[in-house]
């Protein structure tokens, strides 16, 4: 029946010396590619393990002789093997697991995943990428997009890809790919996520409480593991969508694998179909990104892996009297060396340099202008997991960034270096460090309770500033289908980002200098989880985030010399509960999530010092999806979303302004309370259709997808337009419907 | 199980239902605000005063509907007191100091005290020192044509002595005779003047904007000749203004980026809305010539 092989060897190891213990590696049998978040269960015993994000477990103290090892991971046959387990020693595994593409029996399609109570992991979602694939816009598969459909995940707009969690904003969110940091993570000025689905094997976010392991931003993590490729053979897919193309090859090499994986817009080129009016023609515009990896195993204890990501949007104007240029783009490498010291030791240390910057440079009627920022980071992070006891893990290790910020302004109006005067030519270079140190426990106190407690300390040499992040999370297993959990935690923030809310044009990142204190947040969480129905999860989260010295953007502010220049610094607070009921596995899977939330800000020098609420905050968040896999042929998905409304700023009269020597001057509109009314509710329908097939005998799959399905154009802003005689509220909308045919060819 | 199956069919039905009924529609009640927009230019007469009221918002915005003319003003230089009157035009009329022969004086405190319609909004503003021109405007501009505007002529840029304190200089190009043009030629013609460019207009064909002075500004005490700041051929007259905070952060609000709503952080009165600010400024008188008759 299984037909996979199962390569087990010994290894000195110190496991309790009447009981042996376990460890190793699963793997998918076609690719080798390693399986994050597999578990490994000892049948009849309590004991068991998720692999972590390099496909590693470790299992100690388990009683000595034959026992059944079952492992189980999402879109994957369950597997069962006898394993002879003898005393003072660990037996190694590396355990292939096959697909369940092949079969319609619920049973067998996907592997239950049993329930670890030593996970304690709160407001953690784990999405498989082939549910994450499903939900497409243009056509596009985005994993941004994606996590927009969960409960508590926002955005500013239907055109944006930001994620605001639990009230945060996007640049709280730390995002890490393969160990490095992504600190723009879009392209199109954030219509879609830079990340390409065809490359990412496991996506983890973590929506608030995390631990320790994790630092450097108050809101949330998002974990990002590109696939290390095929160990197997050569393969590689090419796709044709609406917006991009994209293409990949992976296969072995040595002892290891490769994958290279790339999109490219062509939106320039369809644009230049069509007619132009000279004077007023079309931006150029297009991106790219590539994603590599290179993974070798050294040894059965040693594996290396270089991952490379880059990404690049270009925009070009031109038109009589204006011309100008942007770019953006990230450049990002690590080099992962994962080791086994012994079966209870594993570490992972990753060196990694990663870049962002943007440029944006013109001429207006003779008026030369260039603006250039970047933000660059070369990182060492080195973690071990210490399996210590079956009762006990321990997590620890230390983090070290070098930074370097770059930002150049020159409204002199001469770019061409003739100009001599200071005041219009701003030159930042600034370099800065921060060291972390952490350490974290996992300690099963009984079968029912689990208890993590961690601490994060962090210097930041530019403030000279030294800052404790202590964490707590607590599961307590109240019976056997629920767990209820709690965390508590406090999360510092050093970076800052200059950035408007619908645009991620300008972003420029900033460090915390002596000027303003840096950011804080402190999260409170409870947590129920539970088993309602066979084969459902329904969890709820409640949550209060209370957040200290946030930034709102000085937009007024021309000139800006310290970072107190550029940010207003307030407070703010977030609270709600989110209630998430999924369906991992069968013939249908989905989710429906609800989300109640508050979000409230007070800046003193906004709104007149009187609390608000961004414009982001959404009352209400009622989120659907659903796939059914039909057959081996076809399969249909829907994705819904309902919201509450952005919100707006009122008026309460209009006024006149004038300088002098005008004869007549602008109107403008006395604005009520900041943010203080709500548009009218969003609400869209996705539908997909996706029909497999071949081509020349290879696999070909057609995606057929209707975006906005009633053609409900939302309110992208509101605004009272005072060139009209009478001010008028004025809506922008956003797209209306939009069906898309798109195709994929593997080969 | 049941209940828990009851629990969560019940929470997801509350809350489809909550989702609805979310929206505030847009308001339409009027809450007025006096408005004092005054300017202290260092050399010139005390006489940039406006009092004004807000208007609904379902109304025509007019100056001359919304003037206040029965304010009482307190203006002192230094401590010393300037009178101030009101003179009717129709306009709306303004406010100007009674002695007529009084220029502003540069380094000197103006404060403000003005009471109307129950309000009463205060302003200070200390008025920049002098500067003079180190490079001025070319007497004659040949215009590129909108096809050449990029090009810059490098001869062109004009430069002016830094002011202490000044972070930011405005520059205004104002059309000193909108008919004429080429009774200023040599020798004369019978030309007459005309826009660069079509200005935007309201939907009745009226223009937004009728004045004739148009404003951009210079972080640094030079700048390259802009074609796009002029709105009219022929004569021209380019100052260029020091600015005060207040009156810096006013042009910010009205006279560049044009914004539709009004940014209390861009005042600097108490007790009301607009602007109380001071500039020194020079001046240059030049001519744009067509780029074809």
């Amino acid at each position: 029946m299984l037909t996979t092989a199962v390569g087990i060897s010994l290894a000195a190891v110190e496991p309790s010396p009447d009981k042996g213990a376990i460890n190793g590696f699963i793997e998918d049998t076609t690719s080798k590619e390693t399986l994050v978040g597999a578990t490994v269960m000892v049948k009849g015993t309590k004991l068991g393990a998720y692999t972590n994000k390099s496909g590693y477990f470790s299992i100690a103290n388990i009683p000595t002789g034959d026992q059944i090892i079952v492992i189980s991971s999402i879109g994957y046959i369950r597997k069962e093997l006898t394993v002879r387990i003898e005393a003072g020693t660990s037996v190694k595994l590396r355990v292939q697991m096959v697909q369940s593409k092949t079969t319609t029996k619920e049973v067998l399609v996907s592997a239950e995943r049993a329930e670890d109570k030593r996970q304690i992991s709160i407001s953690q979602v784990n999405i498989p990428m082939e549910q994450l694939s499903q939900i497409r816009i243009g056509g596009e598969a985005d994993i941004f997009r994606a996590l927009q459909m969960l409960p508590g995940v926002l955005s500013s707009s239907q055109i944006s890809s930001g994620l605001y969690i639990r009230g945060g904003s996007p640049d709280q969110n730390l995002v890490l790919l393969d160990g490095m940091t992504v600190y723009n993570p879009t392209h199109l000025f954030g219509f879609i996520s830079a990340f390409n689905n065809d490359a990412v094997k496991d996506v983890d976010l973590i929506k608030g409480g995390f631990p320790a392991e994790y630092g450097g931003r108050m809101s949330a993590v998002l974990n990002i593991t590109q696939k290390d490729g095929n160990r197997d053979h050569v393969e590689g897919l090419v796709g044709i969508g609406l917006i991009s193309s994209r293409a990949s090859l992976q296969g072995p090499l040595g002892n290891g694998s490769w994958f290279i994986g790339g999109r490219a817009t062509y939106l320039d080129l369809l644009l230049g179909l069509l007619p132009e009016d000279p004077e007023s023609p079309f931006p150029n515009f297009n991106f790219y990104d590539v994603n590599a990896k290179l993974t070798q195993n050294l040894s059965d204890d040693d594996k290396i892996s270089i991952s490379g990501f880059l990404t690049r949007d270009k925009l070009n104007f031109e038109q009589p009297g204006l011309l100008f240029n942007v770019g953006i783009g990230n450049r990002a490498t690590s080099l992962r060396w994962s080791h086994i010291y012994a079966s209870d030791l594993f570490s992972v240390a990753t060196l990694s340099a990663s870049r962002y910057d943007n440029g944006f440079d013109g001429n207006q009627a003779g008026f030369e202008f260039a603006i250039d920022n970047s933000i660059t980071d070369y990182s060492l992070k080195t973690e071990f997991e210490w399996f210590a006891a079956e009762d006990l893990t321990f997590k620890f290790g230390y983090e070290g960034t070098i930074y370097n910020f770059t930002y150049e302004q020159n409204t002199s109006g001469r770019t061409d270096g003739s100009t001599n005067n200071q005041s219009s030519v701003f030159l930042l270079d600034v370099w800065d460090n921060i060291h972390s140190v952490f350490a974290q426990n996992t300690w099963n106190i009984t079968d029912a309770v689990s208890l993590q407690s961690g601490l994060r300390a962090n210097y930041w040499s530019k403030s000279e500033q030294l800052l404790f992040d202590p964490r707590l999370a607590l599961r307590f297993q109240l019976t056997d289908g629920i767990a209820l959990k709690a965390a508590w935690g406090i999360y510092h923030q050093y970076l800052r980002l200059a950035s408007a809310p619908d645009f991620t044009f300008f972003d420029t990142w900033l460090p915390t200098d002596n000027t303003v204190p840096p950011g804080r947040a402190d999260h409170y969480i409870v947590a129920l989880e539970t088993q309602p129905f066979e084969g459902f999860d329904f969890n709820v989260d409640v949550y209060y985030k209370k957040l200290h010295n946030i930034n709102e953007l000085r937009q007024n502010n021309t000139q800006a010399r310290k970072v107190s220049d550029v940010f207003y610094i307030g407070n703010g607070e977030t609270y709600g509960a989110e209630f998430f009921l999924q369906k991992k596995m069968g013939q249908f899977t989905g989710w429906i999530g609800y989300a109640l939330g508050f979000v409230y800000s007070q800046f003193d020098s906004i709104n007149q010092g009187v609390t608000f609420r961004p414009k982001f905050d959404r009352r209400h968040d009622l989120k659907i999806t659903g796939l059914f896999r039909l057959n081996e042929r076809w399969e249909f998905g829907a994705s819904f979303m309902f919201q509450s409304g952005q919100s707006y700023t009122g008026a309460t009269s209009s006024l006149g302004g004038r300088m002098p020597g005008w004869d007549g001057g602008i109107v403008m509109v006395n604005p009520s309370q900041r943010w203080g009314l709500r548009l009218p509710s969003s609400h869209q329908l996705n539908l997909n259709v996706n029909y497999n097939t071949t081509l020349f005998d290879l696999p070909f799959r057609i995606f057929l997808d209707v975006f906005n399905v009633y053609s409900r154009r939302d309110i992208w802003f509101r605004f009272y337009d005072t060139t009209e005689a009478i001010p008028t509220v004025t809506d922008v909308r956003l797209l209306p419907i939009l069906p898309t045919i798109s195709f994929e060819l593997k080969f | 199980m049941n209940t828990l199956r009851t629990i969560t069919l019940s929470i997801l039905t509350i809350a489809s239902l909550a989702l609805l009924g979310c929206e505030d529609p847009v308001p339409t009640d009027y809450t007025e605000e006096v408005v004092l927009e005054g300017f202290v230019i260092v050399g010139e007469p005390l006489n940039n005063i406006r009092v004004f009221r807000s208007l609904p918002i379902t109304d025509t915005f007019k100056i001359e509907n919304a003037s206040v003319k029965d304010a009482v003003f307190t203006v002192k230089a230094d401590g010393t007191e300037l009178p101030i009157e009101f003179v009717d035009d129709s306009l709306g009329g303004t406010y100007r100091a009674v002695d007529t022969a009084y220029r502003a004086l540069p380094g000197v405190t103006y404060t403000v005290e003005m009471r109307a319609r129950g309000k009463v909004i205060t302003g200070s503003t200390k008025t920049p020192p002098l500067f003079t021109w180190v490079r001025p405007p070319a007497d004659t501009f040949q215009y590129p044509g909108i096809n050449n505007e990029l090009v810059r002529d490098p001869s062109l840029d004009i430069f002016w002595t830094a002011v202490p304190g000044v972070t930011q200089y405005i520059i205004s190009m104002e059309a000193v005779d909108t008919l004429g043009y080429g009774v200023y030629l040599t020798p004369p013609t019978d030309d007459t003047n005309r826009r660069v460019r079509t200005e935007d207009r309201f939907d009745d064909g009226t223009l937004i904007s009728s004045e004739r002075t148009r404003y951009g500004f210079a972080l640094q005490p030079s700048t390259p000749v802009v074609w796009s700041i002029f709105k009219w051929f022929g004569k021209q007259e380019i100052q260029i203004l020091a600015p005060d905070k207040a009156f810096s952060d006013w042009f910010r609000m009205v006279g560049f980026g044009r914004r539709s709503q009004y940014d209390y952080r861009l005042s600097s009165v108490k007790g009301g809305l607009g602007t109380w600010g001071s500039a020194s400024t020079i001046k240059w008188s030049s001519f744009l010539k067509k780029d074809k008759p």
